[in-house]
């Protein structure tokens, strides 16, 4: 096949960091090209500079055979590559296509046309299947058509080379799906696409071939047919990679949390009633589609949201509500669904994210002052023991790869040592190394006696690590399963409405 | 070290570009630039005296430019520094002519530590009002300045009015209050500049608000919520407790204006006293970078500012007194350019990912 790009001995760095070391890749036309790798690999380096967003140090851009230079995104642009970014903005009060539209309206006379651009857009969206009303509020659409918004915008710059950056992270399962049909037919029309993404059964199924990148460089590319999920975590981590298994055998009987009847009400209509129990020793999984509760329950359960009624227990205790001091004095432990904006504070570093909420221990501070020395020791254990990289407790936490934001995360929780531990979406955006890292760790926890609230929107994740799980759907609880007696099929059926067919 | 060259060659760039605008400024009003420069550097550099009123004028700047940057580090913007000054000096002023009979080791930690909680009290109001109800500091500080400023008006032309005067301020403070001018620790200075020790308090303000900040527990959990109150909160820090000490301790430092006004200078609260100081402050923060040591550098520059300015006023009939304002603004609007600059970058950024 006729290679459209070639980018030759790409390399750049940052500082002391080679982002990308000597770096080859070439897309065909009409090929889905996946591009996998752990957090800092390097992909999303290279993505940037194939769309103009940064310069390389060195090396070649070849389209078409043509050596090209790009100082800008709008160079990529004029020879058609377009890049779906994987936290796209939009502005929620405009429709869809006023989106589209916005930054290059088309202006007669100081007013805006935009019947001639809704032609285009209906006559892409019938195309390629993207299946959304232009006319719509953004803020009424889902994450999924959202993206195809982006994609639209794309499509409307008459893009060939479409870049992808983990277009799947934030969807559900049935929008992965529209995806992927929408891809399909993109790649039918001659598109060539690059497709990157932490999700390695997905890669599998919509790449043509697959590039694995490790530490900067391209460690290999190989063909769909060669590609399983154990082949590529072995190829990108250089390991072989394990849960420990130990997770049905114990899940002690008495509860150490339970929420009755807890709700939210909104014009007098209870939109989120919720009743669930977590034993001592177990992790229960709470999965559900995005946009079921799962928000809202996050914020009742760290103090953001007053609930309207309800009981809340813990070990015995009986409280209405949950406020931040009550979460540290009872030794609750959070993992936000938001790292970056509820769970650290970027602008501090490591050492000192490391002791956000412990900073009352006593043996940190000593009239009023801080102990530097012995935070920075703790800092240094944790970072030990939880492998973040790199190992420096001086630098900024804003600077560290997701996984390993993440991971400070979960060792500053887990050091306090809590009875009790809430998760929300612990290993989204997370690479694969780090994600089992993190899984392992929880279930350390379960064993050592503790309770794990999982909310979780990765029913892999559920399967993978919890005695029991509980499916959320519009606001209550349809449905508690022993792990072991279900399987994905019956929870992805509860979790679109259906109801519950044996006792859990 | 790289940096710190580039920094001072912008610094260098954006003066001379100030000082070719001011130029063509003093060429129209019918002046020699060069003649009025000369006047405006040595009037700075030219003397001890020089040095020592530039130094006078920096210090109330000094304390604002402090509570603007230490505000600033918990994340709030304290545009009330001006109405906190005045609450502080005139509490200063009370106590220091009602107290009379007070010995001086008494009486002058007293006023201080009045004037400390006066602007503290106020600024608080305002940290208060946001923590309980989330009414945004910037409209609070700015309508609690405008109370202060009537407040300390009707006081001083009212109830604390010195009998006879023409003009609304209070009687002299007790002798006992004052604080010593700088010549008397050091009699080589000049007894005509009106320098005193609050200039070495305000350093020495400046170092506790690093030291607090960095080194203290206290600063920590300010820094976090300035950083970021979402999380900051979620870990169990009290958003009401750092934001109502953030506001007090920021208004604090601007109460301390008055031991150079009313303690060191005036020796009494005179209405309408501050020409905008508080104001200044932020003009100040934010060209010190919002390091409390930063700040006494950018205050200083503003100080030697302002010493020019005057000797310019003095020599020149031509030159009017609002055409010196429009210089020093000049000046400082090319001096913070940079900072302006690299908030703009900033946005760029933002945009183009």
């Amino acid at each position: 096949m006729k290679k459209l790009v070639e980018m030759l001995n790409i390399s750049k760095s940052f500082g002391d960091v080679r982002a990308n070391d000597n770096v080859n890749l070439d897309l065909c036309e009409g090929e889905i090209h996946g591009i996998v790798g752990g957090n800092g690999a390097g992909k999303s380096t290279l993505m940037k500079i194939l769309f103009g967003l940064l310069k390389p140090d060195s090396g070649k851009i070849k389209i078409n055979g043509e050596e090209k230079r790009f100082n800008s995104t709008q160079d990529a642009i004029n020879e058609k590559i377009g890049m779906v970014h994987q936290d796209f903005v939009l502005v929620d009060t405009l429709s869809a296509l006023d989106n589209i539209i916005l930054g290059r309206e088309p202006v007669k006379f100081g007013f805006i046309k935009r019947e001639d651009v809704k032609d285009e857009v209906i006559r892409l969206i019938k195309k390629y299947g993207l299946n959304f009303n232009p006319d719509d509020m953004v803020n009424k659409l889902t994450l999924g058509e959202q993206q195809r918004i982006e994609l639209i915008k794309i499509l409307m710059q008459d893009a060939k080379i479409i870049i992808l950056d983990e277009p799947t992270a934030s969807l559900t399962v049935s929008e992965v799906d529209a995806l992927f049909n929408i891809l399909k037919k993109l790649k039918d029309s001659k598109k060539s696409i690059l497709f990157i993404s932490h999700k390695l059964p997905e890669v599998i199924e919509i790449s043509d071939r697959i590039s694995i990148m490790r530490q900067g460089k391209i460690y290999t590319t190989i063909n769909k047919n060669e590609a399983n999920v154990e082949k590529l975590t072995e190829l990108m981590t250089g390991e072989e990679l394990k849960l420990e298994d130990s997770f049905y055998l114990f899940s002690g009987k008495e509860p150490v949390f339970k929420l009755e009847n807890v709700k939210l009400k909104k014009n007098r209509e209870v939109y989120l009633n919720i009743s669930l129990e977590v034993k001592e020793g177990e992790i229960l999984g709470v999965v559900g589609i995005e946009g079921n509760g799962q928000k809202e329950l996050e914020g009742i359960l760290s103090g953001f949201i007053k609930p309207d009624g309800g009981k809340i227990f813990f070990k015995g205790q009986c409280k209405r509500n949950i406020s931040p001091e009550w979460l540290k004095e009872s030794k609750i432990s959070i993992i936000p669904s938001r790292k970056i904006e509820d769970g650290l504070v970027e602008d501090f570093t490591v050492y000192e994210n490391c002791i956000l909420g412990r900073i009352d221990e006593k043996k940190f501070s000593k009239f009023g002052l801080l102990q530097k020395k012995i935070i920075v020791k703790e800092a240094e254990k944790l970072i030990d023991e939880f492998n973040i990289e790199p190992y420096n407790p001086y630098i900024r936490v804003k600077y560290l790869s997701g996984g390993n934001q993440q991971k400070v995360i979960l060792a500053r929780e887990l050091s306090k040592n809590p009875e009790f531990l809430i998760a929300c979406n612990p290993t989204r955006g997370v690479d694969i190394k780090s994600t089992f890292f993190i899984r392992n760790r929880l279930l350390k926890l379960k064993e050592k006696g503790a309770g794990i609230l999982l909310i979780t929107s990765d029913i892999d994740e559920a399967f993978s690590i919890t005695s029991r799980i509980a499916v959320l759907y519009r606001g209550r609880i349809t449905g508690v399963f022993n792990t072991r007696e279900t399987d994905e099929r019956e929870i992805g059926f509860m979790m679109l409405g259906g109801e519950k067919r044996k006792a859990g | 070290m790289k940096k710190y060259l580039k920094e001072i060659l912008f610094l260098l760039i954006s003066i001379c570009g100030a000082f070719f605008i001011s130029g063509l400024i003093i060429l129209f009003s019918g002046e020699h630039p060069s003649e009025v420069f000369s006047i405006f550097i040595e009037g700075i550099f030219g003397s001890t005296e020089g040095i020592l009123y530039t130094l006078f004028f920096s210090t109330p700047l000094i304390f604002t430019g402090l509570s603007v940057a230490f505000a600033l580090k918990g994340g709030l913007f304290n545009i009330g520094a001006e109405g906190q000054l005045y609450i502080g000096s005139m509490a200063a002023a009370f106590v220091g002519f009602t107290l009379v009979n007070f010995p001086p080791v008494v009486l002058i930690p007293l006023t201080i530590l009045v004037s400390i909680i006066g602007g503290g009290l106020w600024g608080s109001i305002a940290g208060f009002l946001k923590a309980k109800f989330g009414s945004h500091e910037v409209i609070n500080t700015i309508m609690l300045n405008f109370i202060a400023i009537s407040l300390v008006g009707y006081l001083s032309s009212g109830p604390f009015k010195n009998p006879g005067d023409q003009i609304p301020q209070t009687p002299l403070i007790s002798e006992s209050a004052r604080i010593p001018e700088i010549h008397t620790i050091f009699p080589a200075f000049p007894e005509t500049v009106p320098l005193n020790i609050s200039f070495f308090i305000a350093i020495f303000s400046a170092i506790f608000a690093y030291v607090l900040l960095k080194y203290t527990k206290l600063g920590y959990e300010i820094r976090s919520v300035g950083f970021n109150p979402d999380a900051s909160r979620l870990s169990g820090i009290s958003l009401i407790k750092i934001n109502l000490l953030t506001m007090f301790i920021s208004g604090a430092f601007a109460g301390m204006v008055s031991i150079n006004e009313v303690l060191g200078y005036r020796y009494r609260f005179l209405n309408n006293f501050s020409p905008g100081y508080g104001y200044f402050g932020i003009a100040v923060a934010l060209l010190g970078k919002n390091h409390p040591l930063g700040v006494i550098a950018s205050a200083i520059f503003f100080g030697a500012i302002s010493r020019g300015g005057l000797l310019v006023d003095i020599h020149s009939d031509r030159i009017s007194r609002d055409v010196i304002f429009v210089i020093q603004g000049i000046i400082i609007l090319f001096v913070i350019s940079r900072e302006l600059m690299s908030v703009i970058a900033k946005r760029k950024k933002y945009t183009a990912l």
